[in-house]
């Protein structure tokens, strides 16, 4: 890759349009006289910093003479305005500073490819340094979610445009109807059903009625239950003329079965209505 | 009043005594019927076909009456498990443990059957007084007499009726309005 040899990508300067004709030779004068003067300044602030040392040996040493303190004071007194100078000179100092660098930052910035820089940037690696579990879980979510009006949400969503944009067609084509009937109780759902109610209060008991009920079928039905009425009074008397007190069978075992136990198997199949002129 | 629906649940019990009662005596006004009828018919194509005259009075009148009754039952109960006496009132001859009448179990019924005769009517008391309404030819043949007719039909049919009724009395206006 060529950008490679040019240092660490985006921090290569750009010369300024103007700048691309700069003679060789002024380069190297300008490259001479600014090592020149970095140099110089380090040495000065090495010698600064020595200096500054010996000084303060030289006071530790002094303060401890005979006298000293009148002397720091008398020094502290000459002092004073000195460093009165220096404070001003060093807010003279700052302030150019700052103008140099308010000066320099945006022809510096103008040196700079942005573009260049950000296309650089290799956005999955950014993001593979992410810790994205550590920064969720440092999200309060239900203070988060506590903060939404989901009404005010909900109010701005279109529900018919968006009902518009659906295709039912699509959608109930892809519902498997077999398999949602495969769960569905039939059974239970008829246990349901109140049929006495809905052939006593609908058009279906008239048919009922028309197709199977005649006079002699609903005359016998009368009288068959009549008579059964009568037994079961009959029977009473008897039970209560014979004192008994347990209670007698209802039926045979298989077709009246004991308290608890299931219903034999097969119950006793309707028999057909008999006819009314019953032959011999 | 008894209602149908609320006889469905009588279903598979031991028939009572007025049940036995009227359902034997439509056996015997039909036996008497159709013997009757029978004779009349039979003199009446021996006096047409033939120059004798067919005279069945006493005894013989009442040994054919007799053979016909057995015949009427013993045909009725081997072949339906219920005579049209029966039939009419909704009843069922059933074994003892509630299975269905078999063959054999019939006909020792019909054998035993006039011991409820024989014994002065004492043989029918079992249907009176016993617990599982058992009278001597049915403990005899293990046999029990039970209730079974379509209780449920007859239930749906006294419901549409009546909400027929309650539906045509709501759309006509009454009379006197």
């Amino acid at each position: 890759m060529d950008d490679t040899s040019h240092g660490s990508p985006g921090t290569d300067l750009v010369p300024l349009a103007g700048a691309r004709g700069l003679p060789r030779e002024l380069a190297v004068a300008a490259d001479l006289a600014l090592g020149a003067g970095s140099r110089a300044l380090r040495t000065a602030l090495g010698a600064g910093a020595a200096g500054l040392a010996v000084t303060r040996a030289g006071g530790r040493l002094v303060a401890r003479l005979p006298g000293a303190g009148l002397a720091v004071r008398t020094a502290t007194g000459a002092a004073r305005p000195l460093a009165a100078e220096g404070a001003r000179v060093r807010g003279d100092v700052v302030a150019q500073a700052q103008r140099a660098l308010e000066a320099v930052v945006p022809a510096v910035v103008a040196l700079l490819d942005v573009d260049a820089i950000v296309g650089s940037v290799d956005p999955d690696a950014l993001l593979a340094r992410v810790d994205a579990d550590a920064l969720l879980a440092t999200v309060d979510v239900d203070a988060l979610l506590a903060t939404v009006d989901v009404d005010a949400l909900l109010a701005r969503v279109n529900v018919d445009a968006f009902l518009a944009g659906v295709d039912i067609d699509t959608v109930i084509a892809r519902v498997d109807v077999d398999a949602i009937a495969a769960r569905i109780d039939v059974n239970a759902i008829v246990q349901q059903v109140d049929v006495d109610a809905i052939v006593e209060e609908t058009e279906l008991g008239t048919i009922v009625a028309r197709s199977t009920s005649g006079f002699a079928s609903e005359a016998l039905d009368a009288a068959r239950a009549q008579t059964v009425g009568v037994d079961t009074l009959v029977t009473r008397l008897v039970e209560r003329v014979l004192r008994r007190r347990s209670e007698a069978p209802l039926g045979p075992p298989l077709l009246v079965p004991e308290e608890g136990e299931a219903p034999a198997d097969p119950p006793l199949a309707p028999a057909a209505d008999p006819p009314d002129a019953p032959a011999p | 009043m008894t209602r149908a629906r609320d006889a469905m649940e009588h279903q598979g019990h031991y028939a009572g005594p007025v049940s036995r009662l009227l359902a034997y005596a439509a056996d015997t006004f039909i036996i008497g019927i159709l013997y009757t009828a029978g004779l009349a018919l039979l003199r009446f194509a021996v006096q047409a076909a033939t120059p004798w005259t067919l005279n069945v009075e006493g005894a013989w009148f009442a040994v054919g009456a007799v053979a016909w009754g057995a015949l009427y039952f013993g045909a009725s109960w081997v072949g339906f498990g219920r005579s049209p006496g029966m039939s009419l009132l909704g009843l069922r001859i059933v074994r003892g443990d509630g299975a269905s009448l078999d063959r054999r179990h019939a006909l020792i019924r019909l054998i035993a059957f006039p011991l409820g005769y024989l014994t002065l009517g004492l043989g029918f008391l079992g249907i009176v007084i016993g617990r599982t309404r058992q009278a001597i030819y049915d403990r005899i043949a293990d046999t029990a007499v039970v209730y079974d007719w379509d209780a449920e039909a007859a239930k749906l049919r006294e419901l549409a009726t009546r909400g027929g009724h309650r539906r045509t009395r709501g759309a006509a206006p009454p009379a006197d309005a």
